[in-house]
């Protein structure tokens, strides 16, 4: 097989083959697969950090963050002049009953501590800052020298933490066997992150990290789950280094492992400082993340790869100057692009925010219009504090309610399913490549009445498609298409009852090992109620809790960040919902207690909320709505409280 | 097992596999009379170090020297040594003989 190879040159080597695998439809025909060893070359050696001159850090970085700490970080560094606040298209004047709800899980972000204006910072520490921890959890190598694909993973990992607010576990194992690297190889962290940047990197899901030299083989829709960043940085002045930590996120960085270091490991405490002894010696290079760094210990803070249960949870402190930790340039990661599946529980309804724009933030909204039609709108991602909102493509003529969006692994092309004005299912999808929207064909019962719930689920990959929607028998009807040929849909069956209202309220959560559906529908007595189902025992659909009261709309609902520690934890469900010509806010404390809590309630003149996402602005929840003036309004929520936001169409 | 014969003042360097920027180390203990021999474990002789290194680990050394007549058993166990609860990956034995 060729080094390169795209869709049809793929299809072709499938058919001589007679492999059974396929296809999947949507997948531009351009999309470059991977292969093992598509010739990233190792450089001999890494750049001293002497080779690399000192930047202009307001030129590289010359861009507003969405990360609020970010904004006044940079400003005090000087990268942003003062004043460079984000701007919003409204006034930041909270809204009556807009106050944030209670409860430490619930717990809105801490007040950045730091005055503009103060210089760099005497010490940062991405595990707690401000608070919060910006760090994945220690990963493990063993027994592999992939130290250097560990690092730039990790790094990836973090930004997109830091400047998207979402956690996403990224693959080491994807870098490390698409550069064709075995176990025993070596390497340096800037060969990892030249390969991610031109062919991204996946989630585990997708390829995992493997130590046996079994051959690379990520899933077909690998092209569409890949996280994308245009480069890196290497600074090679350490105090630019430690301005960087301070004002972007964490580096990558090579140092000498010693003997001594292993005794460190296993019984040191505070900072290593390498023992001048004869019967020390030298073990060889070793790529990790730095994370921080404190000016009182004179030490930098590194996260390494051999697991937590190394040193002190997997970090430790290592002495400025040390192991020849400054010898070689640290290279830093900003302006990340995330990938769909990354976001898929953090929006519900008709929005997504998508990796489009200069920032990757653009929203992307789609609406009914005239005459039964879809109207897309998109909104900038705040670059120039330009949030306008734009029009774009209108299509289709059966479009009965608003669309449930979402992205999907099918190279992060958008796809949405709405009611068509013949009560049942409309599949399009926006194929980024050719940049047009597409019908992907109708679907359903015959009798849906309402929005319709859609994901793109786990099972399989691309993975499978999720619709609830409710049927005018009163009851919830499951429908799902499994991602290969013949891309049929498939009735999953009836459940629930006295469904007054379904909605864009369903999220494949973190619960189990599969990850159970969870969804809220509103009952006829205007309450509303959480179904779940049971991925791991049956896949059979449970009725939860019911809470609430006076409910007459289709409600939202995600899986957003609060409450998850790292990567690994549950988050709160968020739930919007109008009543009474406001939107009421609830929230779902996962990590205690799982009761439904009356968060706040904001707005007027609404008539059902149409969308709900958390998206890169510092943890805000933002929300659409439909006014009852027939028009599109956008409230957000952020540490002050909800705010209304511009009137879209 | 291995045998290696030693005379008293001898030395003999044993290369070992490195794997030191993974969070292993070779470890050492000898059974039977452990006077007859020293082990010292070391880095990689200069000629086995890369001109341009890359992150990656180092060959490694563990050098026995005769001490006296006798017979002693050593073992060299690779692992992590600073996890209590993780087994060593490799453990190589070596009968060792010394004589005048």
């Amino acid at each position: 097989m060729p080094a390169t190879m795209d869709i049809v040159r793929l299809q072709d080597h499938l058919q001589r083959s007679g492999s059974t695998w396929s296809i999947p439809h949507g997948v531009a025909a351009n999309v470059v697969i991977p292969q093992r060893r598509l010739g990233a070359v190792a450089p001999a050696t890494a750049k001293k950090a002497g080779e690399v001159p000192k930047l202009q850090l307001d030129r590289v970085l010359n861009y507003v963050p969405r990360n609020p700490f970010l904004v006044e970080r940079r400003i005090a560094n000087k990268i942003l002049p003062p004043g460079a606040a984000i701007a919003r298209p409204t006034s930041a004047t909270p809204l009556t009953g807009g106050q944030p709800g209670t409860g430490p899980r619930e717990a809105i972000r801490p007040t950045p501590p730091m005055a503009a204006g103060a210089g760099r910072a005497a010490a940062v520490d991405w595990r707690t800052r401000w608070g919060w921890n910006w760090i994945t959890t220690v990963q493990d190598q063993d027994p592999c020298e992939s130290c250097w694909a560990f690092c730039a993973t990790g790094v990836v990992e973090s930004m997109v933490r830091i400047e998207h607010c979402v956690w996403s576990k990224r693959s080491e194992g994807d870098v490390h066997d698409g550069m064709g690297a075995k176990c025993a190889n070596g390497g340096w962290h800037t060969t990892a992150l030249d390969w991610i940047k031109t062919h991204g990197i996946c989630d585990p899901a997708c390829y995992p990290y493997k130590t046996d030299d079994s051959p690379y083989a990520p899933t077909p829709d690998r092209g569409g789950r890949t996280l994308k960043i245009d480069g890196y940085t290497e600074l090679g002045d350490v105090e630019q280094q430690k301005v960087w930590l301070d004002s972007v996120g964490p580096i990558a960085c090579t140092f000498e492992v010693w003997h001594d270091f292993d005794v460190y490991g296993a019984v040191g405490t505070g900072v290593y400082r390498k023992a001048n002894t004869p019967d020390n010696f030298s073990r060889g290079l070793h790529c990790v993340m730095i994370v921080g760094y404190d000016d009182q210990r004179q030490a930098w803070l590194i996260k390494n790869s051999w697991g937590a249960h190394w040193h002190q949870d997997g970090y430790a402190w290592i002495g400025y100057g040390e192991v020849r930790i400054e010898d070689w340039a640290k290279p830093g990661v900003h302006n990340v692009n995330p990938d769909p599946w990354t976001k898929r529980r953090l929006h519900s309804g008709a929005m997504v925010e998508s990796g489009s724009g200069a920032t990757h933030r653009n929203f992307e909204l789609v609406a009914t219009g005239p005459h039964g039609t879809v109207q897309h709108w998109w909104r900038q991602g705040g670059e120039g504090n330009d949030f306008s909102w734009h029009r774009g493509a209108s299509f289709g003529n059966d479009c009965a309610t608003y669309p449930t969006l979402t992205g999907t692994t099918y190279n992060r092309n958008f796809e949405m399913v709405f009611l068509t004005t013949g009560r049942r299912l409309h599949h399009w999808f926006l194929d980024q490549a050719s940049g047009h929207w597409a019908d992907g064909g109708v679907f359903g019962p015959n009798d849906a009445a309402g929005v319709p719930a859609f994901l793109q689920g786990n099972y399989g990959a691309p993975g499978n498609f999720e619709v609830v929607v409710r049927t005018a028998d009163g009851r919830l009807n499951h429908w799902w298409r499994m991602n290969g040929p013949p891309w049929t849909w498939h009735d999953g069956g009836r459940f629930g009852g006295n469904i007054a209202f379904g909605g864009a309220s369903l999220v494949q959560s973190n619960y189990g090992t599969q990850g159970n559906l969870e969804l809220v529908a509103v009952l006829q007595s205007g309450q509303m109620q959480h179904f779940w189902r049971d991925d791991d025992h049956g896949g059979v659909w449970h009725a939860g809790a019911m809470f609430g009261g006076g409910i007459s709309s289709s409600p939202c609902m995600i899986e957003g960040q609060f409450g998850a520690a790292n990567e690994n934890a549950i988050a709160n469900f968020e739930l919007c919902v109008a009543a009474g010509g406001q939107v009421q806010h609830w929230w779902r404390n996962n990590g205690a207690g799982m009761q439904w809590l009356h968060s706040a309630t904001f707005g007027h003149n609404i008539a059902t909320v149409v969308a709900l996402l958390e998206g890169s602005f510092g943890f805000n929840l933002e929300v659409v709505v439909l006014r009852t003036d027939n028009r599109l309004q956008h409230y957000w929520r952020d540490g002050g409280g909800w705010h209304e936001g511009a009137i879209i169409a | 097992m291995e045998h290696i014969q030693l005379h008293v003042g001898q030395e003999m360097v044993l290369t070992l596999p490195g794997r030191g920027t993974a969070g292993y180390t070779w470890t050492y203990e000898t059974a039977g009379d452990t006077a007859v021999v020293s082990v010292t474990l070391g880095g990689a002789p200069p000629a086995q170090q890369s001109p341009t290194p890359k992150s990656g680990s180092l060959p490694e050394t563990a050098t026995l020297r005769g001490l006296t007549n006798g017979h002693v058993v050593l073992r060299l166990r690779f692992g992590r040594s600073w996890d209590a609860a993780a087994k060593a990956t490799e453990v190589r034995e070596y009968d060792v003989v010394v004589t005048k």
